[in-house]
């Protein structure tokens, strides 16, 4: 074999210096290690009987390579006396801190009463005082190793069952494992514990220490401790038996108090002490009251599943009674989300579910005895589908044209036309990014929020699926800086745990995160569960530097390893769905892909409901299960049956976004009034009466825009016109001024900055002036009365006319007969003071 | 020596067939699993030697091995993805991975980005080439083996090895454009994907705070 090239080429087109350079940097290794020509050998020697040699042929050349390297050498005993000398002084510089479970022992039994919570109690040890306990919700055991008794005790029972320890070992070791692993009433569990092997490491400012026992019967205890690094005092455990993995994180507590003190943790002192021979059966069969608290702790489940509200539980009731929807109902909400079902398509027609929404809402203010407000005027109606559907509020010419209406179908042709609209794409872009894109994050670096903004706008103008647009999103690659929605991981910094909480919250209407510390406190998710849709956005490439530093030239694109672990634990978690246990298939699928696959189908139970409920929640400004981002047991929907009618339509049309908005805009409950002669909470909360809705900074510079003729519209076709919301430099900077924390769009959110920005911003100024306003200049126009003129004014702030005792008062400010600087001048204070109405900044 | 040749002395326990093996099939694979684990050269070894012995093993029970090379890259990457899967065994590569990916000097940052970038462009041009061709290239471009050695090893004639040796260097700078492309556009969805193959993606190292590439 020959290595050089030159000599058997035939053909010079063949060296290419430039590739060789490329493929050389490119797999830029290190050559075949000689150990792994030496295990090839020893390897196929095992399976052969004699070696290949495959490593002596190359012996000569690396004797060769380490005679010419002897100086080298040489050199080596000096460098291991200098390794040594550095080794030395790294441990005697670096503080002789060290961390062993007998110090741990030690700082435990300096303290008094030590507690950590369970699933439904608590458990105690007391070392000073050689006590361990737990309570439930129906019983208390105590472990006194100084008596050698367990004590069990059912609340109302009259009884204290009492059972001697089996052996005499109850140290504390013993007293700590039992306290770590719950158990009390085994007490020969854990029997002649020995410590087998300690291992400790630093872990961020948290020390964590590896404790392993051994017991006589075999079974091993791994205990996983985060130490504070001060105090040698456990934080949080983790405790793994052979049996079985008992783990819990949740935190201990501390008190100086002994267990003396604390009657609670007590057991009571009037009752008779019955000696048994093991309190496990035993407590099965005392006759005294455990059928009554079963039944009790029924009724206490039923409550809890339940939560506190009573209005939701009857809303129970009422999902499950069979209703009209025509669709196979299962009431969902009140189990546990990892079990629920997927939606049940409807296949009827568009027309044929807005009648059965609005027989099932009608039944449900029956039910509730509300009587519904009025429906909606004209006006009212259409300035709040043009603020939901396209952002801003009609220009004159569209309020006219739809006025002058007068087929029977002019709403719902008002409506497809405004969904078909660019206004509603781009409206809609702007309102999912305040989901999708956390607060507060300088986004520049990844190229900001308007590349963002125009591709979710493209992908909704398209007509596309939903599915199709989140799958586009959530497996979004490419240059960081280039790709629009991209943004979506940039802007958590490609962190997996900040996906996963995002995207459970925007399209499984769930706060996933609330189990990333420690499993959830009031859902059945734990904190594997967190961490194993974590897992799906782990194999993703990552740079090794700031991502701002590198994000010009990052590329994000799926790998094929990376893990998440939970924090302090150390355990790798294996990405999982949510509505199973059992682990992922193997597929040839990256694991973004996996993720989408199962989170846009239409099996998928969360995430239909989760976007009609949020589509719900946008046009309403309350959802029908409010937070609208907070699906579960704790938090009931209104109606699950509504929910389900409307999510199943979302499922059947193919997960068409403009179909679920048509839907719901058509319903009766949207098209209500949102004013009413007297306040009553319990219509707002049923959707008996419209939420008036304060307008996002976009809605309230688009509605200037439109009002002040900032962008002039097409007089022959009045609904041609749209609002120009990408590359408007001077929209970008009242946005900036403008903006307010996000919340619910029920609640006022702004303050003085932009009170004063409407006031005295140079927007509001170039709108209301006459060098500016396109409007003000309109209405110079000689055939036009002064009432014509305020009624333009009107009709173009707050699309409609004035009242009359708005005419009273204007026709006194601005008389008919006002010309020249007087009429100017008050028909420019007349918008000022309707720019800053409190009606102009809502939506009603 | 043929891949039919190589398989029926390796399944006679020749050692020659070895030594063709170690010589051949050995550095590119050893290449292919090291970028694959981030330069852990124990893993590395580790990986590659037992995907040599499931060969041996294979060789012993059924001779017919139509591409051994791919067939070796095949097992090599499976166990690879196994052993990142075998939760017990990743946790010492995060730790490994928290130093391969130390944060280095912002001001090199973007440079060596770039660079990391484009070596793996080139990996993965390389990775979606037919095997033949890529084998030739690295023989010829990485190994500097000779057209004629080359020609011998693809059991074709010399004229026949530069005509791949040609066609892998245009089909090589093809991919590359086409992945300069493709970064503009983003990939195509998954529901559109559906009816295509779909395409596996090279490494690339990385990690950050607890959770990690690696």
């Amino acid at each position: 074999m020959t290595n050089d090239p030159s000599k058997s080429d035939f053909g010079v087109e063949l060296v290419d210096p430039e590739l060789e350079q490329l493929l050389g940097d490119a797999y830029d290794a290190p050559p075949v290690p000689r150990s792994l020509l030496k295990k090839i050998d020893r390897t196929i020697k095992s399976e052969w009987g004699e070696s290949p040699r495959v490593s002596e042929s190359r012996t000569n050349k690396v004797r060769s390579e380490l005679t010419k390297r002897t100086r080298w050498l040489r050199a080596v005993p000096v460098a291991a006396c200098l390794g040594i000398i550095i080794a030395f002084a790294l441990v005697f510089s670096s503080g002789s801190t060290t961390y062993a479970w007998s110090k741990v022992v030690e700082a435990m039994a300096k303290q008094g009463l030590i507690e950590v919570d369970t699933v439904d109690g608590s458990r105690w040890v007391s070392l000073s005082e050689r006590v361990v306990g737990e309570a439930n919700s129906d019983s208390l055991v105590v472990a006194d190793a100084n008596q050698k008794a367990v004590f069990y005790h059912r609340y109302g029972s009259e009884k204290i069952l009492k059972q001697k320890m089996a052996s005499d070992d109850f140290n504390e070791n013993k007293l700590l494992v039992h306290f770590f692993a719950g158990d009390m009433a085994s007490d020969s569990r854990y029997s002649n514990l020995k410590l087998s092997s300690e291992k400790w490491e630093q872990v961020n400012e948290d020390i964590a220490l590896d404790v392993n026992f051994d017991t006589d019967d075999g079974e091993a205890v791994n205990l996983h401790l985060v130490l504070d690094a001060e105090t040698h005092l456990p934080q949080r455990y983790r405790i793994t038996t052979s049996n079985k993995d008992l783990d819990t994180s949740n935190p201990l507590s501390y008190s100086e108090g002994l267990l003396a003190d604390n009657e609670s943790r007590q057991l009571p002192g009037n009752l008779t002490i019955t000696t048994v021979d093991d309190i496990a059966i035993a407590s099965l069969s005392t006759p005294d009251k455990a059928e009554q608290i079963d039944l009790a702790d029924l009724v206490n489940d039923s409550q809890s599943m339940q939560g506190s509200d009573s209005e939701a539980s009857e809303s129970i009731a009422l999902a499950t009674k069979d209703g009209s929807s025509g669709i196979g109902f299962d009431d969902w909400a009140s189990q546990a989300p990892s079990t629920w079902q997927a939606v049940i398509k409807d296949n009827s027609p568009g027309s044929k579910t807005v009648d059965k929404v609005n027989d099932l809402i009608t039944e449900l203010w029956e039910e509730k005895n509300i009587t519904p407000v009025a429906p909606a005027e004209d006006v009212e109606l259409l300035r709040r589908v043009y603020l939901d559907l396209a952002g801003r509020t009609p220009s004159v010419n569209e309020v006219r044209a739809y006025l002058k209406d007068d087929s029977g179908q002019r709403y719902e042709n008002l409506v497809d036309r405004l969904l078909k609209s660019p206004d509603h794409a781009s409206h809609l872009a702007a309102v999912w990014r305040t989901f999708l894109i956390p607060e507060g994050v300088d986004l520049d670096a990844f190229g900001g929020i308007t590349a963002f903004d125009k591709w979710l706008a493209k992908r909704f103008e398209s007509g596309d699926g939903y599915d199709q647009i989140v799958d586009d999103l959530l497996l979004a690659e490419g240059r960081l800086s280039r790709s629009g929605p991209l943004l979506f991981y940039s802007a958590v910094k490609l962190n997996p745990d900040e996906l996963a909480a995002r995207t459970a919250r925007v399209f499984l209407g769930m706060r996933l995160e609330c189990a990333q510390c420690h499993d959830h406190p009031f859902e059945p998710w734990k904190q594997e569960d967190f961490w194993g849709f974590a897992a799906f956005f782990a194999q993703i490439s990552r740079p090794n530097a700031e991502l701002e530093t590198v994000s010009t030239v990052m590329r994000v694109s799926d790998v094929d390893h990376g893990e998440v672990k939970i924090p302090l634990f150390d355990t790798v978690v294996a990405p999982k769905h949510l509505n199973t246990d059992l682990p992922l298939e193997q597929s040839k699928l990256a694991r973004r892909e996996q993720l989408v696959e199962w989170l846009t189908s239409a099996d998928n139970p969360y995430f239909a409901r989760a976007t009609a409920n949020r589509v719900w929640g946008h046009l309403f400004g309350k959802g029908i299960v409010d937070p609208i981002d907070d699906f579960g047991t704790r938090n009931l929907p209104k109606s699950s049956e509504l929910l389900d009618l409307i999510a199943s339509r979302f499922v059947s049309t193919d997960f068409n976004l403009r179909e679920l908005f048509r839907l719901i805009v058509l319903s009766k409950p949207y098209r209500l009034s949102s004013g009413s002669e007297d306040v009553d909470e319990q219509r707002l909360e049923w959707f008996a009466q419209m939420n008036v809705k304060t307008l996002t900074a976009e809605q309230v510079y688009d509605c200037i825009s439109v009002a002040t003729l900032l962008e002039s519209s097409n007089m022959e076709n009045p609904y041609a016109f749209n609002v120009s919301r990408f590359g408007n430099g001077e929209r970008e900077t009242f946005l900036k001024q403008f903006r307010t924390p996000a919340g619910r769009s029920t609640e006022y959110q702004g303050g003085i900055p932009q009170a004063l920005t409407l006031m005295n911003g140079t927007l509001i100024d170039g709108a209301t002036g006459l060098a500016r306003s396109g409007l003000l200049a309109s209405l110079d126009a000689p055939f036009f009365t002064n009432k014509q003129r305020i009624e333009v004014l009107y009709l173009a702030t707050l699309s409609r006319n004035p009242s009359s005792t708005e005419w009273t008062m204007l026709q006194e400010y601005i008389p008919q007969d006002a010309t020249g600087d007087e009429l100017h001048q008050g028909l420019s204070d007349v918008l000022w003071a309707l720019l800053n109405s409190a009606e102009f900044t809502m939506n009603h | 020596m043929n891949d039919t040749e190589f398989m029926n002395r390796l399944h006679q326990r020749d050692p020659v067939a070895v030594q063709y093996l170690t010589d051949t099939f050995v550095p590119s694979l050893w290449r292919y699993v090291y970028f694959r684990v981030n330069g852990d050269q124990h893993l590395a070894e580790d990986i590659v030697s037992e995907s040599i012995l499931a060969m041996v093993n294979y060789a012993e029970k059924n001779a017919s091995i139509e591409r051994p090379s791919a067939w070796l890259r095949t097992v090599a990457s499976n166990k690879v993805n196994d052993h990142f899967r075998a939760a017990a065994r990743v946790q010492h590569l995060i730790d490994d991975a928290r130093e391969t990916g130390k944060y280095v000097e912002e001001e090199d940052a973007v440079a060596k980005q770039i660079l990391v970038e484009q070596r793996i462009d080139v990996r993965r041009a390389v990775d979606r080439l037919p095997e033949e061709h890529r084998l030739a290239l690295e023989w010829k471009y990485i190994e500097k083996i000779s057209v004629n050695e080359i020609s011998i090893r693809l059991g074709v004639t010399e004229k026949a090895a530069e005509s791949i040796l040609f066609r892998a260097r245009r089909e090589l700078r093809s991919k590359l454009t086409s992945l300069d492309e493709d970064e503009e556009g983003g990939r195509p969805s998954l529901k559109q994907r559906e009816s295509t193959t779909a395409q596996t993606s090279p490494a690339s190292a990385a990690k950050k705070n607890n959770y990690s590439n690696s």
